[in-house]
């Protein structure tokens, strides 16, 4: 090889090995997000509850579920046309996606009593209950996976906080006021 | 009208050469796009971290595509793209070859005036000192 074919393998190398200056793969960046807690945030559903309430041209949401990840809410929500139908939206910050419907929502039960108004829960306080539950679950590494919150089967909304690691899965419950009801 | 002519090919030069500069920097060096978490980055999450995906997209064929993210101390994370920090590192680069060349101007227009050569003419007497404007770069 003559001395510019060296130069171009040599400047080459150069350039594939500087490409990773500076970046990480997405498993790092993964692990960066469980290692500070999880990454689940009270902004998230808090705008997710003022978008869907643009979105359906209502001033009370009624939901029958909230699933809250570090990337997206889900929740299941009443039709302002005909209540005893629900229609699943997810938000990701920026915009809510086209309705999906549920079938059978409720389970059996009749979905309008299980259903609730997303603002009568503390959801500023959705932070604090995360890092408590974090903390009450106690498993070593763990980090809050998801935040559920339903009434199914019961007199008022409970917040369970997924709290996991690699090997175990805590949940953590709380009131709509964000008062600890337990760990399961 | 000349003056104007001169300078709008300069600014469009900058302007090509700069985009030119930051696109293939920011291949090599994605990390450059952490410079930018200050104007891209809600105030709550300040710590930048540039994530690389690398997608097969035909056999013995890659991919790869940089994203920066904005990380909160709890894990929060906002996805701030690819185009939006280049378009801030353009920016600065832009007007730091904007302000460089300038000063090289300036530093050249005075330098030239100050240390010109007296030039001599057929009779052997020193010519008028030069005023040191009309240097053309």
């Amino acid at each position: 090889m003559n001395r510019m074919g060296r130069l171009l393998v040599a400047a080459a190398l150069v350039l594939l090995t500087a490409a990773c200056v500076g970046s990480v793969d997405r498993e790092e960046f993964e692990a960066e997000i469980r290692e500070r807690g999880g990454g689940i945030s009270q902004g998230l559903p808090i705008e997710a509850v003022a978008a869907l309430e643009h979105e359906l041209g209502v001033d009370e949401l009624v939901v029958l579920s909230m699933t809250i990840s570090n990337e997206h809410v889900v929740a299941q929500v009443q039709s302002p046309e005909f209540p005893d139908e629900f229609d699943s939206y997810t938000y990701r910050g920026d915009e809510v996606s086209e309705p999906d419907p549920v079938s059978n929502p409720g389970g059996g039960e009749s979905p309008e009593d299980a259903a609730f108004n997303p603002r009568d829960i503390e959801l500023d306080q959705l932070d604090d209950m995360v890092d408590q539950a974090i903390e009450e679950a106690d498993l070593r590494d763990g980090y809050a996976e998801t935040v559920t919150i339903s009434q199914a089967g019961r007199q008022a909304p409970v917040i369970t906080v997924s709290v996991t690691n690699e090997r175990q899965t805590a949940s953590v419950q709380f009131g709509p006021d964000g008062s600890l009801i337990g760990v399961q | 009208m000349r003056w104007i002519v001169r300078n709008v090919i300069w600014v469009t030069i900058i302007l090509g050469v700069s985009a030119f500069i930051v696109l293939m920097g920011s291949l090599i060096f994605p990390g450059a796009m952490n410079w930018t978490g200050s104007f891209v980055c809600p105030d709550d999450q300040t710590t930048t971290i540039v994530v690389r995906d690398t997608y097969q997209t035909e056999p013995g064929e890659t991919s790869t595509n940089f994203t920066l993210y904005c990380v909160g101390e709890r894990g929060q994370f906002t996805d701030a793209g690819f185009f939006q920090p280049l378009l801030w590192l353009w920016i600065f680069f832009a007007g730091a070859m904007v302000a460089l060349i300038t000063i090289l101007r300036i530093w050249s227009r005075l330098r030239g005036g100050r240390d010109s050569p007296p030039t001599v003419d057929l009779s052997g007497r020193p010519a008028a000192e030069p005023d040191g404007m009309d240097i053309i770069t």
